[in-house]
């Protein structure tokens, strides 16, 4: 674990494009705390203003600021994004372990399912959520959640399979091990980088479905902001003030592709420092 | 291999149906009240007749479905829906199939390019554009192209007017499917290319355009149609966001419209056709792979033996 670790830290792009999230992570979390600006304040007499010391990156046409509604869009949708790649992620997994381990009947059957769940896009899914839970709540974070499941239970239970024929997990049950003690040692650890790898997609398949969302303007509620949400607002000023739709894209295009290096970098990582885990 | 298809194209029929009933269940236990006025259909404007089980009722929308193409009516305006999906399906059926053509035609070159061109700068400058490009949303893609070639250099309108307005769209769509595309074109076709057959044809004299464009390309085709179906979904899930950017009435603004009007019938109604466009696209994929794998085709006329020495 520690070599493959290493081998991740020693990537100069997976290292930089972790720092780029960590930076912007860190920009939403403490922003808030030092200024003075709500994210609701409206202003007419200052709305629509190019970047300037006071607003760092202009306001909308309310006049609200733009650069602490990025702010608390990047908490909502940061937030949706890694909370759902994190539930699909624990869930699919326990689901994967299960399935590969205990076979017959129970594995085909949830298999079948989750070839059904697959089938439903994740977006569909998150507005069948947010449709029947209430709008405006973050009801659709359980959608994505649920749309994220499939394939982290498919990759375990195929890691899982090939594992729990290895020659060392026979030994390991002929010296008397239980079943639990073979998942625990053997089977969550090899699964766990492989589902580390399709965690990074997740969250990045999450963002992406929270701002589809936000844009089509049926995720929280509106005073609170969402990076989508933002892109829609600004897309009415488009041509006179473009950078107010630019950079809540640039931010969210900026945080996927980071995203997605990272699991780049987690991948060759695994290829380089593998055996040990 | 006829049989085969006639049974994959019968097979859509449960598989819609599962999607069906995953979407009762989740709307009914989400919401958690009674469930009895779910869809309403023309026939019944009050309601379904009293005390339909919640099986009963989903029989007799899968019934009204399959039989009669009956959806109910739209909430709202009190139409049958019918109507409504097949002309909305249309025009996202027509987006969807264009970028689909657009994405294969911008994919499968370019994999096949970083291929042959493997370790070279060529190489990399696509795998990293394709990274990219795979990972920004059809929207925000949009808004670029929007701003680039309509408000900058004012080639197109904002909203569609002439037919190249209508390239901006498709071109959103396709080229984050035709980054993954090219992924998986290259990985294939560098596997290709390793093999000894290459090598093999190339010592005969062959030239190696000869080899890539006959040989290695129907090989390396493989993957790339095997991720069809996935690429459909990407596409019509975009088309629904891109349909909203440029003002498109399809079938994502009619989904919108209904969760904005709290319609049920016509979100159900919806989510059914997608899931029948999303079937149908996953029957296409296999008859791509059919074409493109002949040991398959061989496979498949043989079937069942074949099939049963597999299994075991």
């Amino acid at each position: 674990m520690k070599r493959k670790s290493r081998a991740f830290f020693r990537n100069p792009v997976a290292v930089t494009a972790l720092a780029i999230l960590v930076v912007i992570i860190l920009f939403c979390i403490l922003y808030p705390f030092f200024t003075t600006i709500d994210y609701r304040e409206m202003n007419f007499e200052d709305r629509l203003q190019t970047p300037s010391l006071k607003h760092p990156l202009g306001t909308d046409n309310f006049g609200r600021d733009l650069m602490i509604r990025m702010a608390w869009g990047g908490r909502v949708t940061l937030s949706v994004a890694f909370f759902s790649g994190l539930i699909a992620a624990v869930i699919g997994t326990v689901i994967g372990i299960l399935c590969g381990y205990a076979g017959g009947s129970t594995d085909s059957v949830i298999m079948r399912l989750m070839d059904v769940l697959s089938s439903v896009p994740g977006l569909l899914l998150a507005i069948v959520f947010e449709y029947m839970l209430g709008m405006g709540r973050g009801n659709f974070l359980y959608g994505i959640a649920i749309a994220g499941i499939p394939p982290f239970a498919k990759l375990v239970r195929a890691a899982v399979l090939e594992i729990s024929g290895s020659a060392y997990v026979e030994a390991s049950r002929a010296l008397g091990a239980s079943p639990l003690h073979v998942i625990r040692e053997h089977v969550v650890r090899n699964a766990l980088p492989l589902a580390a790898v399709q965690a990074t997609t997740a969250v990045a398949d999450a963002l992406t479905t929270c701002t589809i969302l936000g844009y089509i303007s049926i995720s929280i509620k509106p005073p609170m902001p969402e990076w989508g949400m933002l892109f829609d607002n600004g897309k009415n000023q488009l041509r006179i003030l473009p950078h107010l739709s630019l950079i809540p894209a640039a931010a969210i295009i900026l945080c996927i592709v980071c995203l997605n290096l990272m699991g780049n970098g987690i991948r060759d990582s695994l290829s380089i420092g593998g055996g040990d885990a | 291999m006829f049989g085969y298809f006639c049974k994959r194209i019968l097979l859509i029929i449960p598989s819609v149906m599962a999607v069906i009933l995953l979407i009762f269940v989740l709307m009914s236990s989400l919401t958690g009240t009674n469930t009895a006025r779910m869809v309403q259909y023309a026939d019944d404007p009050q309601g379904p007749p009293p005390r339909l089980s919640f099986l009963q009722q989903y029989g007799k929308y899968c019934y009204r479905v399959f039989t009669r193409q009956d959806f109910g009516i739209n909430s709202l305006s009190g139409v049958p829906l019918r109507k409504e999906l097949l002309i909305r399906t249309g025009i996202t059926l027509r987006v969807t199939a264009i970028s689909a053509l657009f994405t294969y035609l911008l994919g499968v070159p370019l994999g096949v390019f970083a291929a042959c061109r493997r370790g070279r700068w060529q190489d990399s400058f696509i795998i990293s554009l394709t990274t990219l490009f795979s990972s920004i949303p059809s929207f925000c893609l949009s808004l670029v192209l929007v701003l680039f070639f309509a408000v900058r250099l004012r080639w197109i309108h904002v909203i569609p007017q002439d037919p190249v307005d209508e390239l901006a769209p498709l071109f959103a769509l396709a080229v984050f499917g035709a980054s993954n595309v090219a992924k998986v074109t290259r990985a294939g076709m560098a596997e290709v290319l390793d093999k000894p057959f290459v090598l093999s044809l190339t010592s005969l004299g062959l030239s190696r355009r000869s080899v890539i464009l006959r040989h290695a390309l129907k090989n390396a085709l493989v993957p790339a149609f095997s991720i069809f179906s996935t690429v459909c979904a990407q596409l019509l899930c975009g088309s629904i966001v891109v349909e909203r950017f440029f003002n498109i009435r399809g079938l994502g603004s009619t989904m919108i419209s209904a969760i904005s009007g709290r319609g049920t019938t016509t979100l159900l109604g919806c989510a059914v056709v997608v899931a029948l466009i999303l079937s149908v696209c996953s029957v296409i994929t296999d008859l791509l792979f059919v074409l493109v794998n002949p040991s398959l085709r061989r496979t498949l006329s043989f079937g069942s033996t074949l099939r049963r020495r597999g299994g075991r």
